[in-house]
């Protein structure tokens, strides 16, 4: 990871914007696309739209083994939002025994880690309690 | 399809090393024992300078590698050496470009060389994991990339962490008697399930080892292979494919190896139940058995059957694994590949010592490769037959 790469995704990070494709309704996130990755169709013209932070756990893992500076055990999981995006996330607030394929989670704006002394930002999942 | 690989391509000579822990080996100094046994086992003989072409597979060393390490290792220079990288299917995809070169008529006699020496690196592999990504991949690690497979095949199907066990006790078994094998011991389906997590579902027994090893291969066109053996293996069918995650599905497959599957068995004009022994990729337990569905050796939820009827046995009706797989024999991962395609050499020629199987005559090799902040596979198939 480096700091352009954070730069050039700053908004969509920030604010949660996916990028939903005309021709398979496929999202991107956090990326703009010009080319579909899921029905290949170039170009096209995708137009961006903020996201509703909730989704579901389409499988998580429990990772137990991480080079330092990693509090284990950390749960993590791929999620799907609600308008169909797919993101690897970290779970937070959450009991290990309540995690479950399918399990609903909002996401929440938190810190991430230090990178060249700026302090990362980005969403965390957990728990879904509101709607 | 235009062209195809079938039947225009033989592998005539095969060698590796001893995988394992081998800090008293530099990468140059294992490619040279690969290539030396390699070269030795040609049945009639070869001389380096029949060679008219190399391709060299490795992923680890540092940006900017070239095709010079092989000729270092080799004495091949003043002849064409490309390097191939595709992640850990870097070896197969190898073996497939010099296949391509071969079968287009444009060298006789090409050298297949996949290596890797992942024990110089003291931080490995998982520093290289991206666990700082935004997003992308974020946190993903290798045996979280494959348990989060797990943890979604797990519960579509209801199968058990002990019935995923399996592949480990098998392959540990099998690893006990193939001599290159980094890892020769056995284990019981109790040892898999209460070893340490690393990434749950996986424990430590659902994961290969860090390792590494180096593998040769030589393959000239089917026209000149009676030079050097009069018991070439052909290659029947090769696919190669890639997909990812987030484009949509279950998680419950890996998309890449069907498709791959898909290129290879209609190239080779075969069907799944035509093959008689395989190397499937087991870099972690549950890998292996996904991808029997995935190559269409059990319908979607069934893998678990080939396992718990002694099938995919050392003495079943297909045997896959006979070299103790991934998991026993270790992962250099660029010579992952070539050393499946050298023990299935071995093994349709009859010379698989203790873990030969019973009389093959269509052997499968399956390799997959992750990519992109482990977003995705990709998924490589080889048919090879006597």
């Amino acid at each position: 990871m480096t700091t352009p790469h954070q730069w050039r995704i700053s908004e969509s990070n920030a604010k949660l914007i996916g990028y939903r494709c005309p021709k398979c309704s496929w999202v991107s996130f956090p990326e703009k696309k010009r080319a579909c990755k899921r029905c290949g169709s170039a170009p096209v013209e995708m137009m961006g739209f903020v996201m509703k932070p909730f989704g579901k756990i389409v499988s998580f893992v429990v990772q137990h083994r991480l080079p330092e500076g990693f509090e284990t055990p950390l749960p993590l999981a791929i999620i799907e939002f609600e308008e169909g995006a797919r993101a690897a996330g970290h779970i937070i607030d959450c009991k290990l025994e309540e995690l479950h394929v399918g399990f609903e989670v909002e996401a929440e704006y938190r810190i991430m880690y230090e990178e060249n002394g700026l302090t990362m930002y980005s969403y965390k999942f957990k728990p879904r309690r509101s709607h | 399809m235009t062209q195809s690989l079938h039947k225009r391509v033989t592998i005539v000579g095969g060698g590796m090393i001893k995988f394992g822990e081998l800090y008293e080996k530099s990468l140059e100094d294992m490619i040279e024992e690969a290539y030396l046994n390699a070269l030795s086992r040609v049945d009639k003989g070869i001389d380096p300078k029949d060679i008219q072409a190399a391709w060299y597979g490795t992923v680890y060393p540092e940006m900017g590698n070239s095709g010079l390490g092989l000729s270092h290792a080799t004495g091949l220079f003043d002849i064409p050496v490309t390097r191939i990288e595709n992640a850990c299917a870097t070896g197969s995809d190898t073996f497939r470009n010099a296949c391509m070169a071969v079968a287009a008529g444009v060298y006789d006699v090409a050298l297949v060389v996949g290596a890797e020496k992942m024990h110089d690196d003291p931080g490995g592999l998982i520093q290289r994991a991206d666990l700082k990504r935004l997003w992308m991949g974020r946190g993903v690690t290798m045996p979280a990339f494959f348990g989060l497979h797990g943890t979604a095949y797990m519960h579509k199907y209801g199968v058990t962490r002990e019935q995923v066990a399996l592949v480990s006790v098998k392959n540990h078994h099998n690893g006990s008697l193939y001599p290159y094998a980094h890892l020769r011991f056995e284990c019981s389906v109790e040892d898999v399930v209460k070893a340490a997590y690393v990434s749950y579902p996986l424990g430590l027994y659902d994961c290969c080892p860090v390792t590494d090893g180096a593998a040769v291969l030589i393959i000239t066109n089917p026209k000149i292979a009676n030079r050097y053996t009069d018991t070439p293996v052909y290659v029947l069918g090769s696919g190669l494919a890639t997909d990812s995650d987030l484009r949509g599905g279950d998680l419950t497959s890996f998309p890449a190896t069907q498709f791959a599957a898909k290129q290879a068995f209609e190239m080779a004009g075969l069907k799944s139940s035509e093959i008689d022994v395989a190397e499937i990729h087991d870099c972690f337990s549950i890998t292996e058995l996904v991808s029997y569905e995935d190559l269409g050796f059990a319908k979607p939820g069934h893998g678990p059957e080939l396992l718990e009827e002694g099938i995919v046995s050392l003495d079943g009706k297909m045997p896959v694994n006979p070299s103790g797989g991934l998991l026993a024999k270790g992962h250099p991962l660029g010579a992952t590949g070539v050393a499946q395609l050298v023990e299935l050499y071995e093994q349709l020629r009859g010379e698989a010592g203790a873990v030969q199987v019973k009389n093959p005559e269509i052997a499968l090799q399956h390799n997959i490769g992750i990519g992109r902040y482990a977003t995705g596979s990709v998924g490589c198939v080889h048919i090879l037959g006597r």
